[in-house]
C-alpha cells in the first residue's frame, strides 16, 4: 500500500531566520528601528491619548467593532502560512467549525490529521506522538495525551489585519 | 523556466526535509555510518540514549527525496522515519513538478 | 544565480535545528551543529520562564544578534515537559511591537507640563522632576494616603519587594495594591482563615496522582492550558479519571470533561453545602482526620457586598444596588435558609460590613445543623443554571458530584479560579472547598486536596510571598500587628513605628479615592488598572478630571496610559532579570537576555532612581494618616522617627535609596557577578544613564527572602535558581530539598515528626466558642496545628436579572490574549486569532431581541453601555439569561458596565455576575 503523505509547510521557515537570509540575498531587510538601536530621529512630536494603545480613538467614546470573517478556506484548498519562526505551531489555514468541538470521544482535528487517516492533510509528526513527560524517547503512533487538544496550540484564522505592525522581519 | 534537475547534478537542493529516525540504540552507530554513506543525507545530532537521530535530506525535487526517505526506512536497526520539518528553498529554481510548493510526497515508510 | 555553499548548509542546519527542538530531543544543543559558519550554530538558549498565566511554564529562549529569535518548551520543566501553548510561543515575539515606548512622555503646553496637554517626549530627568513635584504636592496636602502605587502579579519578585519596602518602609503610606487583588485576594484570605498561612497545600503533580478532579468556576482548557493538557492525558489514559466542570455557562473545559454542571450565580455555595450534608449524612466523614487536624468555624453574614457605603458619587440608575451595602431585603431562599418566613420582606441591615473577617469556633453540632436546610431538592432547585435542562437530571449530577467527595476510596483535587475568586463571597467559597476536603481527609496529601489556581505569573511569588498588598508585609505578615510591624523593622533596618499600622487602600478603593480626592498621585506599574477594574466609567473619568497626578510604567501604550498625566517606557521580561513564583509555589528566575529599546528601563531601576529624590527629612518627621487607630499611636498620626534613624546611623539628608536599597550589605552583592556568565543587566548599566557597581535583583531577593527562611517560606539561594539542573524550586526548599505537598509530614520538614499531618500556620490561631449567630463571650481557646472548617452560608448576590436589567453579566478572559491584550493584541497570529471580544449569547435570548449571528449589540447596565458583536456558536454557550463578554479587548470595553461590588473580607471584584440588558445597536 502506498500511502501519501503531504507536507505543507513552512515556507517561511526562511523567513524565520531572516537577519542571516536577509544579509545574504540582499533581499528582506529588517526595519532599522531594532531594539537597542534605536534612531533618535524617530523621536515622536506630540501625541494626542486618542492616538495612544489599542484603540485610536478616545477613551470615553463606545466605537461600534467591525465585523470579523473567519477563515471559510475548505481543508485542503489551503496555502502555507507564515510563522515567526522555525519552532512555532502552525495556525489552521482552514475553517474549523465543522470540526469543533473537540472532545475526548470526538477529535475532528485528528480525523484527517492522524497517522493513517488517509486524508491529504498533514500528518501529526513524531514531536507530537512522543509523551516527553512519561516515555520520551519512544516516538508512538497516536497523538500524546498532553496534545490531544490541538487548540491550545494551533489557532484559527480570520480577516482581521494586525492592529499594529510588528517590528518583527519575519511578518 | 523549469528546470530538470537530474540533468543538473551540480544544482543545489531545493528541498530540505527534517527527519527524525528511530533506531535500535545499540545499532545507532551502525546506522549512522550507513547514513553517512547515502549521498544527500546529512546527520545532525543522535541521541545514543534513545537510539534517535535528526538528519536533513537534501534534494534537488520531490522523486530524489522520495527515494532517500524510503530507503532510511529500510536500513537496519531503524524502527521508523518521520518527517518533521520540510523546507521548500524560494532562491532556488522550481522543479517540475507543480505540487512542489506546497510540499513533497513521500511513499510510506517501513514501520 | 548564485548559490554560496554556506546558505545550504545554513538551511540545513535550520531545518535540523527545528527538527529536533520540535520532537524535544534531550540534550540537544544548537552549539553540536557543525559548519562554524551556520549562524543557528551561534543562537545562544537559556531558561526562563514564560510570561503569561500562573502555570509558570518552564521555556527556553534563543537569542541571536541581541534578539530573542525563538521561545520553545523547556522539556526539563516538571510543569510543562516540553510544551507550550500557543501564548507561550510568543513570548518570542511579545518584544516587537512596532509602538513599544522608548521614551517618557509627559502632558504639556508650553513647555509645562499641563493636564490638558499632549504627550511630548522628555527626558527621564525631566520626567522625575516633574512625578517628584508632583508627589511632594499630594504628599504635603494629604500626608502618605494621599500618594499610591498600583502594582501587579506580574511584577518580579524584586520589583515587587522594592514597591513594597519603597512604599510602606519608605513612605509610611500602605497604598500599595497589586491587579492581583482582582486575581486571588479571596484564595489569600480563605488561606489565612483555614490555615493560618497562605498558598496551596498541594502542587500540580496531584493532577497524576488523583481520581476526580472538579473544576469550579476554572476554564483551564483556556487559562491554564499545559495543565489542563495534564489532565487530559489522564483523561485518555485512565478510564476511571473523572473532570467535573462546574460552571455557569458551557465553556472548553467541558468538552473533555465526563460531567458539566451549569449552576446559577452565587450557588456554588448551595451546593458546597450540599456536598458537606450528604458527607456528614452518609457517615463519610473522616473522623480521625478531623478530630486530629480540624475545628469547625462560622463568622458574620451581614457583611455587605464590598461597595462605597454611600452614594455621594453613584450614578442615579446605580443607586438601588449601592443600597444594598447597608441594607437588603433577602432572597426568598435566604429567608429560608435563615428559617424566616419567605413570603413577608425580610429586612437585614449589613451590621458587620467594617469587620467582615471576624469569625470564632463553633461546636461540631452547630455545624450540622447549619447543614441541614441544603438538601438536594432545595439546592437542586435554587442552583439549576441551565433552564432548558431537566430537572432531574441536573439533580441526579450533583449526587454524582457529591459520590465523588464522599466516597472514602477516591482521591479528589478541586481546582478554581476566578470564578470562586471574583465572588462577592469569594472567601466564603473558597473556605467551603477547604470544608468538604477536611471533613473527608482529602488535603495535603498526594492526588487530594484543594487548590487556588492562580491567574498570574507571580502573583504567588510578588503579590503574595512579597505581600506587596495594602495589608501585607514579606512572608505572610500583616501592617496592622504590631509584632509583624516590629519584625519587618527589624529586617529592614529602620527605626520603630515606621511602618504605618493602618491597612492601606485595595486597588478598587484607590480608584474610589481618586474620585473622591482622597488620592492624588498614583503610580502604574506592569498592569492597566483603568481597563482591568470593574465600573470603569468613574475612574476613566475621575483620572481625568479630578486634581491628580497618574504616573503609568509599561512597554506600550494602553488604555491606562491614556488616562495618565506621564508615560514612563519600560524594559519587557527578557529586557531584565526576575523571578516569577507559580500556582504550586515554584520560584523560577531568568537572565537578562536583550537590551531594551530606545529608552526604556527597568522598572526595578525606575523605582530605585525615584528613591533617590527623597531624603528621610521629608518622609520620616511627624506625618498624620486620617483614621489610624492603633497601640502605641496617637490618633491619626504617625510620629517622627528622625531621632531614631540618627541613632541607626542615618541622617535626614539621607536618600531612601541609600536606606532602603544600596545598604552596606546590598552593595557587597557586587556586579560583575558570575551567575551572569556574560548576560548584562539593564537595571545596573541602564545605557545612556550612571552604572552601579552592586546587583540589585540578587541583592533585594536575598533580603527579601530572609524574611521567610526558617518560617515555612524559605526559598533556596539566588544562584541555585540558575543551576543547569533546577527548573525552579517549590518552597519551603530546606537543606536544598523542595517541599511538594505541604503540612504533610512525608513532605514537609516543618511538620513536628509523628504528627503525620499539621496545619502548622500561625495566623488566627487563638479563637472563642460561640453559636453559628454570634461569639461568645468566653476565653479564646489555642488551635495551634489545627485547620479550620468553616460553615459558611448560600447568599444571594447585591445584583440580579430584574424586570429592567434582565441578564446576567459574566466576563472572563481568553485562550489567545493575556488580561488586556497590550502585548499579544500586538503579536500578530493571536491578534488575527481572536481579533475582538464578542458577546456570547444564547441563540433564543438573541432571537428575541432581533439579533442574529454576527450583528451589533448594545450592552447596558445600570453603569455604563458598549457595544459587541452576537456570537451565537463560539466556544462559551451560556444557558439562556446570561451573557458573557471577555474583557481583553478595549475596543468592546466591558468593564464601563461590569459592577464593582466586591467580596467583602478579601476586596477581589466580583466579575463573573451583574445584571444588563441586551438590545440591537
Amino acid at each position: 500500500m502506498q500511502r501519501v503523505l503531504v507536507l505543507t509547510v513552512v515556507a517561511s521557515i526562511l523567513a524565520l531566520v531572516s537577519p542571516l537570509s536577509a544579509d545574504e540575498s540582499g533581499k528582506g531587510k529588517p526595519p532599522a528601528t531594532v531594539p537597542g538601536e534605536v534612531a533618535t530621529s524617530s523621536t515622536p512630536a506630540t501625541i494626542d491619548d486618542s492616538e495612544l494603545s489599542l484603540y485610536p480613538g478616545s477613551l470615553f467614546a463606545v466605537p461600534d467593532p467591525p465585523l470579523i470573517t473567519w477563515n471559510t478556506t475548505a481543508p485542503g484548498d489551503t496555502e502555507d502560512l507564515p510563522r515567526p519562526y522555525p519552532i512555532a505551531p502552525p495556525r489552521i489555514p482552514h475553517a474549523i467549525a465543522d470540526f469543533l468541538p473537540l472532545t475526548l470521544r470526538a477529535n475532528g482535528c485528528l480525523d484527517c490529521h492522524a497517522l493513517d487517516a488517509g486524508a491529504d492533510a498533514p500528518e501529526l509528526p513524531a514531536s507530537h506522538r512522543t509523551d516527553l513527560r512519561n516515555s520520551p524517547a519512544q516516538v508512538g503512533a497516536t497523538v500524546a495525551g498532553a496534545r490531544f487538544l490541538c487548540l491550545a496550540c494551533h489557532v484559527p484564522t480570520s480577516d482581521a489585519a494586525p492592529i499594529r505592525a510588528s517590528r518583527l522581519p519575519a511578518t | 523556466m523549469s528546470q530538470q534537475p537530474s540533468e543538473l547534478p551540480q544544482q543545489a537542493p531545493r528541498h530540505y526535509a527534517g527527519v527524525l529516525i528511530s533506531a535500535e540504540p545499540a545499532g545507532l552507530t551502525e546506522v549512522r555510518r550507513s547514513l553517512d554513506a547515502i549521498p544527500g543525507v546529512a546527520v545532525h545530532h543522535l541521541d545514543p540514549a534513545t537510539g534517535r537521530c535528526v538528519a536533513v535530506l537534501e534534494s534537488a525535487d520531490r522523486g530524489e527525496g522520495e527515494r532517500l526517505f524510503l530507503a532510511l526506512g529500510r536500513l537496519p536497526h531503524v524502527h521508523s522515519v518521520d518527517l518533521v520539518y520540510h523546507l521548500v528553498d524560494p532562491e532556488v529554481a522550481n522543479d517540475s513538478d507543480p505540487s512542489a510548493d506546497s510540499g513533497i510526497a513521500y511513499p510510506e515508510p517501513a514501520r | 544565480m548564485t548559490q554560496p555553499y554556506s546558505r545550504r548548509e545554513f538551511l540545513s542546519a535550520s531545518v535540523a535545528a527545528a527538527t529536533a527542538a520540535a520532537v524535544g530531543l534531550p540534550g540537544f544543543s544548537f552549539a553540536d551543529l557543525s559548519g562554524t559558519d551556520d549562524p543557528m550554530s551561534k543562537w545562544k538558549w537559556d531558561k526562563g520562564v514564560c510570561r503569561f498565566c500562573g502555570v509558570g511554564c518552564g521555556i527556553e529562549i534563543a537569542t541571536h544578534d541581541k534578539r530573542v529569535v525563538a521561545v520553545r518548551g523547556d522539556a526539563a520543566s516538571p510543569v510543562n515537559r516540553g510544551l507550550l501553548c500557543v501564548k507561550g510561543y510568543a513570548n518570542a515575539e511579545i518584544p516587537y511591537g512596532a509602538d513599544r515606548l522608548e521614551h517618557p512622555l509627559l502632558r504639556m503646553k508650553e513647555g509645562k507640563f499641563d493636564k490638558q496637554g499632549e504627550f511630548a517626549p522628555v527626558s527621564w530627568q525631566r520626567a522625575f522632576d516633574e512625578m517628584e513635584r508632583q508627589w511632594r504636592r499630594a504628599h504635603t496636602a494629604l500626608g502618605p494616603t494621599g500618594v499610591g502605587i498600583m502594582g501587579s502579579g506580574q511584577y518580579t519578585i524584586q520589583e515587587g519587594y522594592a514597591a513594597s519596602k519603597l512604599v510602606k518602609a519608605g513612605w509610611r503610606s500602605n497604598n500599595l495594591d497589586p491587579n492581583a487583588r482582582q486575581c486571588m485576594a479571596s484564595a489569600v484570605a480563605a488561606f489565612m482563615q483555614t490555615f493560618g498561612i497562605d498558598e496551596p497545600s498541594g502542587c500540580y503533580d496531584d493532577i497524576e496522582a488523583t481520581d476526580t478532579v472538579v473544576l469550579w468556576g476554572a476554564n483551564m482548557a483556556e487559562m491554564h492550558p499545559m495543565l489542563w493538557g495534564r489532565i487530559v492525558d489522564q483523561q485518555l489514559r485512565r478510564e476511571s479519571y473523572q473532570v467535573f466542570n462546574l460552571t455557569t455557562f458551557h465553556n472548553r473545559s467541558s468538552e473533555a470533561a465526563d460531567v458539566e454542571i451549569v449552576f446559577k450565580p452565587n450557588t456554588d455555595l448551595a451546593i458546597w453545602n450540599y456536598i458537606a450534608r450528604e458527607v456528614v449524612k452518609r457517615g463519610a466523614i473522616d473522623q480521625a482526620f478531623v478530630d486530629k487536624h480540624c475545628v469547625f468555624a462560622a463568622g458574620p453574614t451581614d457583611i455587605g457586598y464590598g461597595m462605597r457605603s454611600g452614594d455621594k458619587f453613584a450614578y442615579a440608575a446605580e443607586k438601588d444596588t449601592q443600597a444594598r451595602e447597608t441594607e437588603i431585603v433577602l432572597s426568598r431562599e435566604e429567608a429560608v435558609l435563615a428559617g424566616l418566613d419567605p413570603h413577608i420582606e425580610n429586612r437585614v441591615k449589613q451590621a458587620s460590613a467594617a469587620d467582615p473577617g471576624k469569625h470564632w469556633l463553633i461546636p461540631f453540632a452547630e455545624f450540622r445543623k447549619a447543614l441541614e436546610p441544603y438538601t438536594l431538592d432545595f439546592v437542586a432547585a435554587l442552583a439549576q443554571g441551565d433552564p432548558d435542562e431537566p430537572p432531574e437530571a441536573f439533580k441526579q449530577k450533583l449526587v454524582q458530584l457529591a459520590d465523588q467527595y464522599a466516597d472514602p476510596k477516591r482521591n479528589v483535587v478541586s481546582y478554581w479560579t476566578m470564578g470562586f475568586n471574583q465572588h462577592t463571597r469569594g472567601t466564603w467559597v473558597n473556605e467551603q472547598a477547604y470544608m468538604v476536603h477536611l471533613l473527608t481527609g482529602k488535603q495535603a496529601r498526594p492526588g487530594a486536596g484543594a487548590f487556588s489556581l492562580t491567574g498570574q505569573p507571580s502573583a504567588c511569588g510578588t503579590a503574595r510571598e512579597v505581600g506587596t498588598f495594602s495589608h501585607r508585609l514579606p512572608a505572610d505578615m500583616m501592617v496592622d500587628n504590631p509584632a509583624h510591624r516590629e519584625k519587618a523593622e527589624h529586617h529592614w533596618n529602620v527605626p520603630a513605628k515606621t511602618i504605618n499600622p493602618k491597612i492601606g487602600s485595595h486597588i478598587t478603593k484607590m480608584m474610589r479615592d481618586l474620585e473622591d480626592g482622597s488620592l492624588r498621585w498614583l503610580w502604574v506599574q506592569v498592569t492597566n488598572p483603568f481597563q482591568s477594574t470593574a465600573n470603569a466609567n468613574h475612574w476613566i473619568h475621575a483620572a481625568r478630571e479630578k486634581d491628580c497626578f497618574i504616573v503609568v510604567s509599561d512597554v506600550y501604550p494602553t488604555l491606562s496610559t491614556k488616562v495618565a498625566d506621564l508615560i514612563l517606557p519600560s524594559s519587557i521580561i527578557f529586557e531584565k532579570w526576575g523571578a516569577y513564583g507559580n500556582s504550586e509555589r515554584r520560584t523560577q528566575m531568568w537572565r537578562q537576555q536583550i537590551d531594551a529599546p530606545g529608552e526604556a528601563r527597568t522598572d526595578l531601576w525606575q523605582m530605585l532612581e525615584f528613591s533617590k529624590r527623597f531624603k528621610l527629612g521629608d518622609v520620616w518627621g511627624a506625618q498624620k494618616i486620617p483614621g489610624l487607630q492603633a497601640d502605641g499611636f496617637e490618633d491619626g498620626a504617625l510620629p517622627d522617627v528622625l531621632a531614631a534613624a540618627t541613632a541607626l546611623g542615618f541622617s535626614p539628608e539621607s536618600t531612601l535609596y541609600d536606606v532602603l536599597f544600596a545598604t552596606a550589605a546590598n552593595r557587597r552583592v557586587a556586579w560583575p557577578d558570575p551567575v551572569a556568565g556574560g548576560h548584562a543587566n539593564a537595571t545596573v548599566t541602564p545605557p545612556g544613564a550612571a552604572a552601579i557597581d552592586w546587583f540589585p535583583e540578587k541583592a533585594l531577593f536575598e533580603e527579601y527572602a530572609a524574611f521567610g527562611r526558617g518560617e515555612g517560606h524559605d526559598l533556596a539561594p539566588f544562584d541555585v535558581y540558575f543551576r543547569d539542573d533546577v527548573r525552579g524550586l517549590r518552597w519551603p526548599v530546606v537543606d536544598g530539598k523542595e517541599t511538594p505537598w505541604r503540612f504533610n509530614e512525608a513532605y514537609d520538614p516543618y511538620v513536628t515528626k509523628g504528627s503525620g499531618i499539621e496545619f502548622y500556620g500561625k495566623a488566627g490561631k487563638k479563637l472563642p466558642y460561640g453559636t453559628l449567630a454570634a461569639a461568645g463571650t468566653g476565653e479564646p481557646v489555642a488551635i495551634a496545628g489545627k485547620a479550620k472548617i468553616f460553615f459558611r452560608p448560600y447568599a444571594a448576590p447585591p445584583e440580579s436579572p430584574d424586570a429592567t436589567w434582565d441578564l446576567w453579566l459574566a466576563t472572563g478572559r481568553v485562550l489567545e490574549h493575556w488580561h488586556s491584550g497590550s502585548m499579544t493584541r500586538r503579536v500578530p497570529e493571536l491578534h488575527n486569532a481572536m481579533p475582538e471580544a464578542q458577546l456570547f449569547m444564547h441563540p433564543q435570548d438573541a432571537a428575541r431581541r432581533g439579533l442574529a449571528q454576527g450583528g451589533l449589540a448594545a450592552i447596558e447596565s445600570r453603569r455604563g453601555r458598549i457595544t459587541a458583536r452576537v456570537e451565537l456558536a463560539g466556544r462559551n454557550r451560556p444557558p439562556r439569561g446570561t451573557v458573557y463578554v471577555p474583557w481583553f479587548d478595549e475596543s468592546v470595553f466591558i468593564n464601563k458596565v461590569t459592577l464593582d461590588a466586591t467580596c467583602p473580607i478579601s476586596k477581589e471584584i466580583d466579575f463573573k455576575k451583574c445584571a444588563v440588558r441586551v438590545s440591537q445597536a
